[in-house]
């Protein structure tokens, strides 16, 4: 126990060598961030249409419905503050905005678009994109873009059917008469069309709210990443002395607990900072996170100290496996991009599919998400499935460690 | 022709080194499997927002709109639930995200609405929250019902305006108001090049050109870490100050291409390379931008723990300034600083490649101009001694 407690006091002061620095870049980040926020903020403040996306909208027609389209999609009360039409002349134009980066997607009206919807020569709208690039807004804005395409098909549809009705059986009358009267009709119910449901909301319990989730999300992430920055800890570290403890009786799970405890203490302080300094960046801009007032700061300290315990498990388990450089930080890297992706750290889960969502629900950083999501609502996060995977990655290093000794022994 | 066969053979043997070891190239291997993996995850059926659908009445109208909504969607996936309580009960659970609940009365409403009339809403909505996903999907749910208003609409209009009579059968108003739309996509979704795609699953996709661009610098920055411990081990002494000069850019440079190999293939493996000529010369610029932006970043940091410690900063940093996920509205200087955000923009415009070259120069410049620490022979001495 004495040599336990001497390994672990000499590892803890290698861990102590970068703590200050450790401590510096959280600054660093810290005021960055704040920067960050500074800036993102005045900007919004001055130039409200700024943080709008901006879809460009070329009409090659000015068919009446196709023009009372674009309006209704203008005014669609879903995107109002989150998607801005952009009506453009020609295609060249958009297409030149959309490679600089001004434009986020544009929809081409084609000539004829509605015309030809009765007949087998169909012109589509068309939804350009840059290969490899869907925005998730301008995902919606396709989607808006096509529900409204539907509305502008239905309405002619009435209007031609009017029309046809009045000539056959309207004897005398003009049948574009009543037309004007018909389209102020059909622009009422496209503008009043959030009456056609009653809507009750029933407030969040035991799930979190969408930017809840969205913190969480990135605070996991940040986590994964987080362990990179101790790599100098063990691709400098000496074997050779490791195998010299293991010889003198010293071995791998004693000094796998003793070397674990000394980053977990270096990541627990990274960790601590950067959370205390988030949070307190949080609360200053206001935030969007509506379960944050709620959480006591002792449960989101304890929450932090598993987080980092499982997830630094994991990362110490990785540096074990492959302890040099490149590779160790490679790996841990894609460790951090592939959990983070498929943990829905970046994309809610709820994007996958089903397979995709059940796999990274049970990696390392699904149980971590799910373990603060928990957390956060007040609706548990247990803790048993977290020291499930550190006792399991613990388990690894020691074997690792073990393998690795006595086969540089043999 | 001497000095080049030279620099060939360093650099095979700088890059010789990196290849013996088994992980790394494990690694390397995994990068296109992983992305070819998120590739086909991608393409399964999926939605951002799940719905619970409840249709309690017989209601025509209300069938068939559940009907319309019951498809498959890229954003919106419903799905049918027998009663309100289940629904609401899979809405406390969060199994869902909204339910639409169609009752009694249905026409009824509907005929209220269309006139002009107080209505209490065809559909009962209820969800735990507002945001914009949730407020999208509403408006699907409107289109859904839209055909049955205009239907409706029409109806009252021939009654009201044109004299036609009130029992007039549906049959009849549905041969003048039905007419035969064709069942082709009245949406195409085309790459910039005129190429068509597939609008789902791309989103999940997007992203990974994005993190795959972050590997070639993750490497730079780690060869880094690899080159101070050289030096510090005296490896280069030997070689005359002149030729130590360049000696950083080219071992970055070979830890860099055998990366950038990974991350060819890897876009080639998630479906998302441009073309392999425009895809090799832009990643080989690249990383001639990345070699000298981690060398500039060697130099000032002078110190294996500091450039160590900094690395998940700068992971992060890039992750929120680069066109990754999301175009937060931060000042273009800072974007700048990154060879990741000349890399993603110059796929799709040639500006950017000529910026990204102007770059690599300016900070290999600047990285020639920065000055050398000193090698650190009695560093490693020290270091042995306060090893353990």
């Amino acid at each position: 126990m004495k040599r336990f407690g001497t390994y672990l006091l000499l590892q803890g002061k290698r861990a102590l060598r970068l703590l200050p620095r450790t401590l510096a870049v959280t600054l660093l980040l810290t005021l960055s961030a704040a920067l960050i926020l500074a800036v993102v903020s005045a900007r919004r403040a001055s130039d409200v249409s700024r943080r709008k996306t901006l879809v460009g909208v070329i009409a090659m027609d000015d068919n009446p419905y196709i023009m009372m389209g674009i309006h209704a999609m203008e005014t669609f009360d879903a995107m109002r503050d989150e998607i801005s039409f952009l009506m453009m002349e020609e295609e060249p134009e958009a297409l030149q905005k959309l490679r600089a980066g001004e434009i986020a997607a544009y929809v081409v009206v084609p000539e004829g678009f509605v015309d030809m919807m009765y007949t087998d020569d169909v012109h589509p709208l068309r939804f350009v994109t840059l290969a490899g690039v869907t925005r998730l807004d301008s995902l919606l804005a396709a989607e808006l873009a096509e529900a409204v395409a539907k509305l502008m098909i239905e309405t002619q549809n009435a209007q031609y059917g009017a029309i046809h009705y009045a000539m056959d059986h309207v004897q005398g009358s003009d049948p574009y008469e009543a037309d004007d009267v018909l389209i102020d009709r059909y622009f009422a119910i496209v503008f009043d069309r959030d009456k056609l449901f009653r809507l009750e909301t029933v407030g969040l319990s035991g799930e979190l709210s969408f930017g809840g989730y969205y913190l969480c999300g990135v605070s996991v992430a940040f986590l994964l990443l987080w362990g990179i920055g101790a790599c100098p800890l063990f691709t400098r570290r000496s074997e050779e002395v490791g195998t010299l403890l293991s010889a003198r009786g010293f071995g791998a799970v004693r000094q796998v607990a003793g070397e674990f405890g000394a980053f977990y203490f270096l990541m627990l302080c990274g960790a601590l900072c950067a959370g205390a300094a988030g949070l307190f960046l949080l609360r200053r801009a206001g935030t969007a996170v509506p379960e944050l007032p709620y959480v006591p700061a002792g449960a989101l300290i304890r929450a932090l100290a598993f987080l980092v315990l499982t997830l630094g498990s994991m990362q110490f388990f990785l540096y074990e496996l492959v302890p040099e450089n490149p590779g160790g930080i490679l790996l841990q890297f894609l460790n951090a991009a592939v959990q983070s992706f498929a943990a829905g750290c970046f994309y809610p889960s709820s994007f996958f599919p089903d397979g995709l969502r059940r796999f990274g629900e049970h990696l390392p950083a699904g149980t971590a998400l799910r373990y603060l999501g928990g957390v956060m609502s007040w609706s548990g996060g247990g803790v048993a499935g977290m020291l499930g995977w550190t006792a399991l990655f613990l388990t690894l290093s020691a074997a690792v460690r073990r393998y690795r000794q006595t086969g540089r022994g043999a | 022709m001497k000095k080049l066969a030279r620099f060939a053979l360093w650099s095979w043997l700088l890059t010789k080194r990196l290849l013996k070891k088994p992980a790394f190239l494990i690694l390397l291997l995994c990068v296109p499997l992983l992305s070819g993996a998120v590739a086909l995850a991608a393409r399964q059926e999926s939605g951002t927002v799940r719905v619970a659908l409840v249709c309690a009445t017989d209601d025509p109208v209300a069938r068939r709109s559940t009907d319309r909504l019951l498809h498959p969607d890229v954003l919106v996936r419903c799905e049918a639930y027998d009663s309100e309580a289940e629904a609401r009960e899979a809405l406390e659970r969060g199994t869902v995200d909204a339910v639409w609940i169609f009752r009694d009365g249905v026409s009824e409403e509907l005929e209220n609405f269309v006139t002009g009339q107080r209505t209490r809403g065809l559909v009962l909505v209820v969800e735990r929250e507002d945001n914009v996903f949730l407020r999208l999907a509403r408006e699907q749910l409107a289109a859904a019902i839209y055909p049955e208003a205009s239907f409706a609409l029409f109806r009252d209009h021939l009654i009201k305006a044109l004299g036609a009579p009130e029992d007039l059968p549906r049959e009849t108003l549905e041969k003048y108001y039905s007419v035969d739309v064709t069942d082709s996509p009245i949406i195409v979704f085309t790459n910039a090049d005129g190429s068509e795609r597939q609008s789902s699953g791309d989103l999940l996709i997007t992203p990974v050109r994005g993190l795959l661009s972050l590997l070639p610098v993750l490497a730079g920055l780690a060869s880094c870490l690899y080159y101070y411990r050289e030096e510090e081990n005296g490896v280069y002494l030997r070689l005359s100050a002149g030729k130590r000069r360049a000696l950083p850019l080219l071992n970055h440079m070979s830890a860099l291409l055998p990366v950038a190999a990974a991350v060819l293939a890897a876009l080639y493996a998630a479906g998302i390379a441009t073309g392999f000529e425009r895809e090799l010369g832009l990643l080989l610029l690249y990383c001639l931008a990345v070699a000298a932006f981690c060398e500039v970043l060697r130099k000032l940091c002078r110190d294996e723990s500091r450039l160590g410690v900094l690395i998940p900063v700068l992971m992060a940093a890039m992750l929120a300034l680069c066109p990754i996920f999301a175009q937060l509205e931060l000042p273009e200087a800072l974007r700048r600083l990154f060879p990741p955000y000349y890399y993603l923009k110059g796929i799709y415009a040639g500006r950017f490649v000529w910026q990204l070259a102007l770059y690599a120069a300016a900070a290999a410049a600047l990285a020639m101009l920065l000055p050398e620490r000193e090698t650190m022979l009695p560093a490693r001495a020290k270091r042995e001694k306060k090893n353990i």
